[in-house]
């Protein structure tokens, strides 16, 4: 070689050494935005704090039975892996580093896959699967298990695409049972991406290796598989057998809002798009070829790079102001801050929603907040409210993970034992083990011994209530994050004297005494019953209170009203007021409390409200549109029109 | 439990015998989980691991019987894992005798002996294999159900059915012809509708009937079933926070030959709850609970009468060639007894029946104070099983030679259903039931499901998960009416007085 020659190919290594620092450059910070982005402004702890509740519990004990079993079906080896990163969710740095690696495998595999199309310029497209998560994420939506699926399919075309090629039979034959091999086992690892495999792999024979003969066969045996395995292997119907980890027809997969469905298909779609275009422009004359391989203007270093980030950032930025699922945010987060016991905090994420965009749930949790901030009986009505959304006992709140957790927790801190354990099991057995549930148990467990049984053989019962506790916080230690706090409350159990008063719940009102029985719970029912358990039980009076307010019964509410001194109160609630002024104008009663008083202002506002009510009560809608602004918060405008938490309140 | 058995194996080597023949004595026995000491236990029942729950750092039990050689066990673990051959072997060769188990702690570099564990290896043989349902406490809504078998020489547990093969589904009352694995039905309830399975030598046919427990008749012709309306309630303060009863219950008989469901005015008595269908072994009666309905409508159901609903055992004659039914005898009153009395069961000799006597209704595991009776049909008395707990017991099952008995328990938790084997001499006296053994000593610690209803058989079941599968999915089913539209004193609508809510 010449020295010029010598020079230029110097030049040229330079150069394409450049370029692939330059393309690391652009994916490292693509990826490390990510991080940032989930870790910062989605926060996986909210996403955790769902587990169980809006999200499917990942299930992850560390038994080896379980894992057998969650590996004995289809997609089990991966749903394992992902309950097990779901985990990291905890962490929030460690969740978005979960999030970010998984993008990085998926952008990584699409990249090898155009570099196998003959496609080296297609980096930055292949930046697209890490925007679609943080798309997914954006939702507040958890699929971790689908996208891992996916990039074990990408990864394992990208793998199966290097393995030696030759003429020779032998090695074709050889290349036809890895095939197979590599089929079944993405089957069994990772569900019907085994079907995608198998269309990327055949798009490749067919427009890379002109091999249409081995891409039909490769087609065919990949879109036979779930089939085969699914249906003889593994006892499922054919729909079951094709819907894997997989987002195209029915299975749990697909069971999410339309926007965040669409975005997972897509990213299904994705490389399986891409490689059919470049496998259509392989098929093409090589000098159009050429001349649509030479637009790629952007490898022109720093112009490159900075269109390269630029181009990210965009995305990145719509996706941020686009995609936006602020229902499910809120709710997360009031999720979140319950558990934390953060209670205005929960208020504050309450205020964030209108009053239409609060369910149930939402409602609930508002109300529960209320009463830890001691506002129920002045606040609840700056709130959108729900008569069934107080205990959500009635019929009309969906049997769903929410309420199997809230409910088995208001019951806990209201002291209904039986009721706390009866939806705590039943959330044991719809959503998976979690933890809380296990503790709840636990604990359950701890105080019936305590208080529950009877004098003859109570010895006995209370070891037979221990060793029922014990059970669950041993379940308990076989998960990864809960592990030490369930050893550390074994060891309680095990320090405490049999009838000590360090057993936990000793804080918590009493529980019923007297025996019912019931089919349907009704909340006035348990609420007496747990005053007269306990008079002194604030939670289930205030409740009672709050229901009789909620079902619109002020006389009820009125004939409680003398016990509100029991508890302290320096001043009638205003709601509690609003209450007595309107059960009093309909009864021209006055009830009367020794040492409280109704306060003027509430009484002048009560006559305001009447004085417009009345000018207007011939046309309602237009009286309940009048009224809003000034007593859209108030006890008054809800007993009227059975709205709350409209108008100037917000 | 893969640790527990490298321990073993690792350090299964010859010890040093002198410093086990000075170890120093103490004079109580070890404690071990679970309880496997002064039971009988039949020659071919698997290993009965267990844990030594005394303090050391290495521990030797030697089990050892008049004949054949000792049965060493080394360990640093207190999780004792015992060789399955050397096991079977030992058992075998000792039938009729006293097993021993001693046990060595090592501890502060000085061994110590306890007291001997001792159990007893009775002549008969218990059948090879139990079926039962395996789900979670007290859940409504339900995921995880299903019907396992258990190999008891061995540790296998299979799924004969589970509910989630197809969608979260609901399988119960399994029930054999004479325990027989190849003659088996079942229900079960969910995606693909309600229905019955009938496995019987190498067939499977299913029935669109929505029915309760079943005995297949001795003669493998007709089995009876009942047909029930659950209610489910709470109470708001005891221990057991669930209840059930029937507010409606009848009897019917399938007859195979025929393909055909029928009942007769003495199984299905409009004023009366019948349930839990049993056959005499000679299959000339039908033994069952029954129950006058105490309530006028629904209205009042259930919390005023519950707790008066109190079952009779009752029987009727069937002549099973000529299908003809005779009247009804009681047997066994619930004015005799004061309580409840369910799930009447002969014994394989005709001459005990194992019945559960409770509070009220028939579903006993949800009241602690459910115990095992058994009545002795040749002199009419009846007595308490030797093997209750102040737990529920209920559910319970012969062995074919009738000297075995498996039953659920909720002892020792109040929550969690375990299955029990007690030997029964022939007097019918109970010995101490010991719990079924595991593979893994600690299995039952941390283990949140529940059995039920155990059934001997003797062997695995003949029809494949596959193909019962496939039937449950198999929507051409033999049409059948609902029972409780059938029978002469009914009205058109098929409830007299109730309505399922």
């Amino acid at each position: 070689m010449t020295p010029a020659e010598v020079a230029c190919e110097a030049q040229f290594r330079v150069g394409q050494e450049r370029d692939r620092a330059r393309v690391w450059l652009v994916q490292v910070v693509g990826l490390a935005f990510v991080w940032g982005y989930i870790w910062l402004v989605i926060d996986p702890r909210l996403i955790y704090d769902a587990f169980g509740i809006y999200l499917p519990y990942p299930e992850c004990p560390l038994d080896a039975a379980f894992v057998r079993e969650t590996c004995s079906r289809p997609g089990g080896p991966v749903d394992y892996v992902s309950a097990l990163l779901s985990q990291g969710f905890y962490f929030p740095v460690l969740g978005s580093f979960v999030v970010a690696a998984v993008s990085g495998l998926l952008c990584l595999a699409t990249n090898r896959l155009f570099f196998d199309m003959g496609w080296e310029g297609g980096w930055l497209l292949g930046l697209a699967p890490a925007v679609g998560i943080v798309a997914m994420y954006r939702t507040y939506q958890h699929p971790l298990a689908p996208l891992l699926a996916l990039a074990a399919c990408l990864w394992m075309t990208a793998v199966f695409q290097k393995l030696p090629t030759g003429i020779g039979g032998f090695v074709r034959v050889g290349r036809a049972v890895v095939f197979l091999v590599a089929c079944v086992g993405l089957y069994w690892l990772a569900g019907t991406v085994c079907v995608l495999f198998g269309l990327l792999v055949g798009v490749w024979m067919a427009c890379v290796k002109r091999r249409w003969l081995a891409a039909a066969a490769a087609v065919a045996a990949s879109a036979v598989t779930p089939w085969l395995i699914g249906t003889r292997w593994y006892y499922m119907t054919a729909t079951e057998a094709y819907c894997v980890i997989w987002p195209f027809g029915p299975g749990s997969w697909s069971d999410m809002e339309p926007l965040p469905l669409a975005i997972l298909q897509g990213l299904f779609l994705f490389p399986l798009a891409m490689v059919g275009i470049l496998g259509l422009r392989n098929l093409l004359p090589q000098g159009l070829q050429n001349r649509l391989t030479a637009f790629a203007w952007w490898r022109r270093p720093i112009l490159g790079t900075v269109t390269s980030l630029a181009t990210l950032a965009l995305a990145l930025w719509l996706v941020h102001v686009i995609v936006r699922a602020p229902h499910r945010e809120v709710r997360f987060k009031m999720v979140h801050f319950a558990r934390m016991r953060e209670w205005e905090e929960v208020l504050q994420a309450a205020r964030q929603l209108r009053s239409s965009g609060h369910d149930y749930f939402s409602q609930h949790l508002v109300n529960r907040a209320l009463f830890h901030t001691r506002q129920l009986g002045d606040g609840m009505f700056a709130f959108s409210q729900d008569p069934s959304s107080l205990l959500l006992l009635s019929g009309d709140v969906p049997h769903a993970p929410p309420k199997f957790w809230m409910l088995s927790e208001i019951a806990w801190e209201l002291g209904d034992l039986n009721l706390a354990e009866q939806w705590a099991f039943e959330r044991l057995e719809a959503v998976g083990e979690c933890p809380d549930a296990l503790e709840l148990l636990a604990l359950i467990s701890l105080r019936k011994g305590q208080t529950l049984t009877p004098s003859v053989l109570e010895q006995d019962l209370l070891a037979s209530s221990r060793q029922t506790a014990r059970m669950f916080l041993r379940r308990m230690r076989k998960n990864l994050l809960h592990r030490r706090h369930a050893e550390a409350l074994l060891e309680a159990i095990e320090r405490m004297p049999l009838k000590g008063s360090m057993w936990p719940g000793n804080g918590l009102p009493g529980l019923r005494c007297e025996d019912r029985t019931f089919q349907t719970c009704s909340e006035e029912l348990m609420l007496e019953n747990l005053l007269a358990a306990n008079p002194g039980n604030q939670m289930a009076f205030e409740y009672l209170m709050a229901y009789y307010l909620l079902s619109r019964r002020p006389d009820r509410l009125v004939q409680h009203l003398p016990r509100v001194k029991d508890f302290g109160y320096r001043e009638i609630p205003r709601h509690y007021e609003e209450a007595i002024l309107i059960h009093g104008a309909g009864t021209a009663t006055e009830p009367t409390i020794p040492g409280l008083s109704i306060r003027p202002e509430t009484a002048q506002r009560f006559q305001r409200f009447a004085a417009r009510f009345q000018a207007s009560r011939n046309q309602p809608w237009l009286a309940a549109a009048d009224l809003a602004e000034e007593f859209g918060d108030s006890y008054f405008y809800y007993h009227v029109f059975g709205v709350s938490g409209v108008g100037r309140a917000r | 439990m893969v640790g527990t058995v490298a321990t073993t194996l690792i350090f299964s080597r010859p010890l040093d015998e002198a410093a086990l023949a000075e170890a120093r004595l103490i004079a109580r026995r070890p404690r071990i989980q679970p309880e496997y000491f002064d039971v009988v236990i039949p020659p071919n029942i698997a290993p009965l691991n267990f844990r030594i729950e005394e303090s050391g750092d290495q521990f030797v039990v030697r089990i050892h019987a008049v004949k054949g050689g000792a049965v060493e066990i080394v360990s640093r673990s207190p999780e004792i894992v015992i060789p399955p051959g050397a096991w079977r072997r030992l058992l075998m060769e000792n039938r009729g005798n006293t097993l021993t188990i001693d046990v060595f702690v090592r501890r502060e570099a000085a061994w110590w002996r306890y007291g001997s564990l001792k159990n007893r290896i009775a002549e008969e043989e218990i059948d090879s294999h139990i079926v039962y349902r395996r789900l979670r406490p007290d859940a409504l809504y339900y995921r995880t159900i299903g019907i396992y078998q258990r190999d008891l020489e061995s540790y296998r547990e299979s799924a004969v059915l589970d509910g989630r093969w197809f969608g979260e589904g609901c399988v119960h009352c399994h029930a054999f012809q004479e325990r027989n694995p190849a003659r088996m039905s079942l229900n079960f309830r969910g995606r693909y509708g309600d229905g019955c399975l009938f496995a019987h030598d190498g067939q499977i046919h299913t029935l669109a009937a929505r029915l309760g427990h079943a005995a297949w008749h001795p003669s493998g012709k007709v089995v009876a079933f009942s047909r029930f309306d659950i209610q489910l309630f709470y109470h708001t303060a005891r221990m057991q926070t669930r209840d059930a009863m029937d507010s409606n219950s009848d009897l019917a008989y399938y007859r195979l030959d025929r393909r055909e469901l029928k009942t007769v005015a003495a199984i299905a008595d409009p004023f009366q709850l019948e349930t839990q269908p049993s056959w005499s072994p000679d299959g000339r009666y039908l033994y069952f609970a029954s129950a006058a309905k105490l309530w006028p409508d629904y209205v009042t159901f259930p919390s005023e009468y519950f707790s008066r609903l109190r079952y009779d055992l009752k029987r009727v004659r069937y002549d099973v060639e000529a299908d003809r039914w005779g009247p009804v005898e009681t047997v066994l009153s619930a004015e005799q007894t004061g309580k409840s009395n369910a799930n009447p069961r002969v014994s394989p000799d005709g001459r005990f029946l194992l019945f559960t006597l409770c509070d009220h209704g028939n579903f006993a595991l949800y009241q602690p104070e459910s115990d095992l009776y058994v009545l002795n049909l040749e002199d009419g008395k009846y007595r308490k099983l030797e093997c209750n707990s102040e737990f529920a017991e209920s559910w319970h099952s012969w062995s074919s030679n009738g000297r075995w008995i498996v039953f659920s328990s909720k002892r020792p938790t109040g929550i969690f259903t375990r299955l029990y084997l007690a030997y029964l001499d022939s007097d019918g006296r109970a010995a101490k039931p010991f719990l079924l053994p595991q593979r893994d000593p600690g299995f039952y610690d941390d283990f949140l499901g529940l059995y039920t209803l155990p059934e001997f058989v003797d062997g695995p079941i003949a029809a494949s998960p596959r193909a019962l599968l496939s039937a449950v999915r198999d929507t051409n089913r033999v049409p059948v009416e609902d029972i409780f539209r059938m029978g002469p004193a009914r009205s058109p609508s098929g409830h007299d007085r109730l309505r399922p809510e």
